[in-house]
């Protein structure tokens, strides 16, 4: 299988803390690849590194490289603009734009590509809800304000605009952690379908989440990649002594 | 023994404590603050019955001010204390956001704290001085460079007609403008300080550019509470006195034209009051002070609720 995206010896420091030492780990494409680890390991700061968001943080420093599809998005000819539209995220709260209507969340990131079509935009929106399985539940209210939905119709709608960009990559930061289990399923099952067409990395607390949606499964511990490999394989017979011991429940 | 616990602690509660004499004491300074203000609309009202029997509406629509002739109108500065107000915060909005935008978004850390210290020290600075640096060098550079300008090129525009006086109501308009640019920016600033990481990460990830990501969330989520900063800001301007009277040419006219002097409702009443030798003059003055006190009111009233809205919004967000 295709390697999407690459990171070789990738480091992140924040001041003086080192968050993410020497990780070099390949996340193939259409799949999903779960990053499991305990709170504090570096699993969001190695999934923000992806799509280079530390270059929001003030103190964050990333060394070693990431390439996608070959071309490492941390030279300095790279816009990190250019990089963000190609790999999309979703967060871990549900953050809808709370003073633009759902179908303007959907079609705003669309939007930044330049001035669109009134019919495109009908069509993007439409397209790209239905992707999330929302448009059934929403398309009689498409203007209505898009804080008046649920939690998980809201982290639907975050997916949604998220994909309207038409990314490659789609990296979620535990996305179902702040929803209940038939929101989270929902989810879940739309994560299934959307691999198809994108790669998708996921970090997630659940260890049951990443067992049911992954492919592939990394597992962080302070910091560094312990062991990475095929879901079943890293559940069943992991090969390193601190693996076994998280799945299995006996720390973390 | 269950019981005996309950009713003592029972007992406590009825002593005269600490808290109610605290609750007492806090009641009557609100109560206080009330009072003070009720009872100077009634007294200002009171003193200002004259004037407002002998011309009644008049007194708003009329454009003569005359001391001599007992004739009193106050239309010209009611006119001069909201267009130097409303230019004023005109031009200091787009600057103050700007300001409050580079601090919160764009400056490093520090390099965003110094300036924003800086500004918030404009604020400081007394009114008086503005009003001498206003007299000293900014009146006579319009006079000599901005204002011959404006009247050669653009002399026909109503606006920019007439002689360079170099104190104006262009003089006026630049003062205010200095002087309500740290309030408002300190305002926006907090307001945009509230705006959640989430909703700026949201923008960011979809491949917004920072100006993107301003215009997408910061702004939108900002609005009402910018709106209520210049809200204030315009309080500000209409109520100042100093500054403006050194430097607005204290004309009570009506004119067009930006170059020309005006004269606003706080400085005749530091003009006049002292000199206000007849009772229908001072009644006049106290009737101009009761209509700056309303406008004034009423646009608090006007920030306080934008910006109970911004809070409410807040709460609605996730």
């Amino acid at each position: 299988m295709n390697h999407k995206v690459l990171l070789y010896s990738l480091n992140v420091h924040f001041g003086a803390t080192h968050a993410v030492k020497g990780v070099t780990l390949a996340f193939p494409e259409n799949s999903v690849t779960a990053i499991i680890g305990p709170s504090g390991c570096g699993k969001s700061t190695v999934l923000r590194a992806i799509n280079r968001m530390h270059d929001l943080t003030p103190g964050a420093r990333v060394s070693g490289s990431i390439a996608l599809d070959g071309t490492n998005i941390y030279a300095n000819n790279v816009d990190p603009v250019a990089i963000r539209r190609r790999i999309g995220m979703v967060f871990q709260k549900p953050n809808p734009f709370p003073a633009m209507s759902i179908y303007d969340n959907v079609i705003s990131g669309y939007k930044l590509n330049g001035r669109i079509r009134r019919d495109d935009a009908d069509e993007v929106v439409e397209s790209s809800l239905k992707r999330v399985a929302l448009w059934d539940e929403v398309k009689d209210r498409l203007r209505a304000n898009a804080m008046e939905l649920s939690g998980g119709q809201q982290q639907r709608l975050c997916i949604a605009r998220t994909i309207a960009v038409k990314p490659e990559v789609i990296l979620m930061d535990e996305p179902c952690s702040a929803l209940d289990p038939i929101a989270t399923m929902k989810i879940e099952e739309l994560i299934e379908e959307l691999k198809e067409k994108y790669t998708i990395i996921i970090v997630t607390h659940n260890m049951q989440q990443a067992a049911r949606v992954s492919d592939v499964t990394a597992f962080f511990y302070l910091g560094e990649l312990v062991e990475c490999g095929d879901t079943p394989m890293i559940f069943t017979k992991p090969e390193k002594r601190q693996t076994e011991d998280y799945i299995t429940g006996r720390f973390g | 023994m269950l019981q005996e616990t309950d009713t003592r602690r029972w007992q406590i509660e009825k002593k005269l404590s600490g808290d109610f004499v605290f609750k007492g004491l806090t009641v009557v300074f609100a109560f206080t603050i009330l009072a003070i203000l009720l009872l100077m609309v009634e007294e200002m009202h009171r003193e200002s019955l004259p004037a407002l029997a002998k011309f009644g509406w008049r007194f708003v629509t009329g454009r003569e001010w005359d001391a001599v002739q007992s004739s009193f109108g106050a239309l010209p500065f009611i006119w001069g204390s909201v267009i130097s107000s409303v230019l004023a915060l005109f031009l200091a909005t787009p600057l103050s956001v700007g300001t409050a935008l580079f601090i919160t978004e764009i400056a490093p850390q520090r390099f965003g704290g110094v300036v924003s210290a800086l500004v918030e020290l404009l604020a400081a600075i007394p009114s008086v001085i503005y009003g001498l640096w206003g007299v000293l060098v900014m009146a006579p550079w319009l006079q000599q460079s901005v204002e011959p300008f404006l009247s050669e090129r653009l002399g026909f525009i109503p606006v920019f007609q007439g002689t360079p006086y170099g104190v104006s109501m262009l003089a006026a308009v630049f003062i205010l403008m200095i002087m309500v640019v740290p309030i408002i920016t300190a305002i926006t600033r907090e307001v945009l300080l509230t705006v959640p990481q989430s909703q700026k990460e949201a923008a960011v990830a979809l491949g917004a550019t920072r100006w993107e990501m301003i215009r997408m969330t910061v702004l939108p989520y900002g609005r009402s509470g910018i709106l209520g900063a210049v809200i204030l800001g315009l309080g500000r301007a209409i109520g100042e006195t100093m500054a403006v009277t050194m430097v607005i040419g204290n004309t009570p006219q009506i004119s067009l034209s930006l170059l020309s002097p005006a004269y606003t409702m706080p400085s005749v009443i530091a003009n006049e009051f002292a000199e206000a030798s007849s009772k229908l003059h001072s009644s006049a003055l106290m009737e101009i002070g009761l209509i700056l006190l309303v406008v004034t009111l009423i646009i608090n009233i006007l920030a306080r609720l934008l910006l109970w809205g911004v809070s409410r919004q807040r709460g609605r967000t996730p």
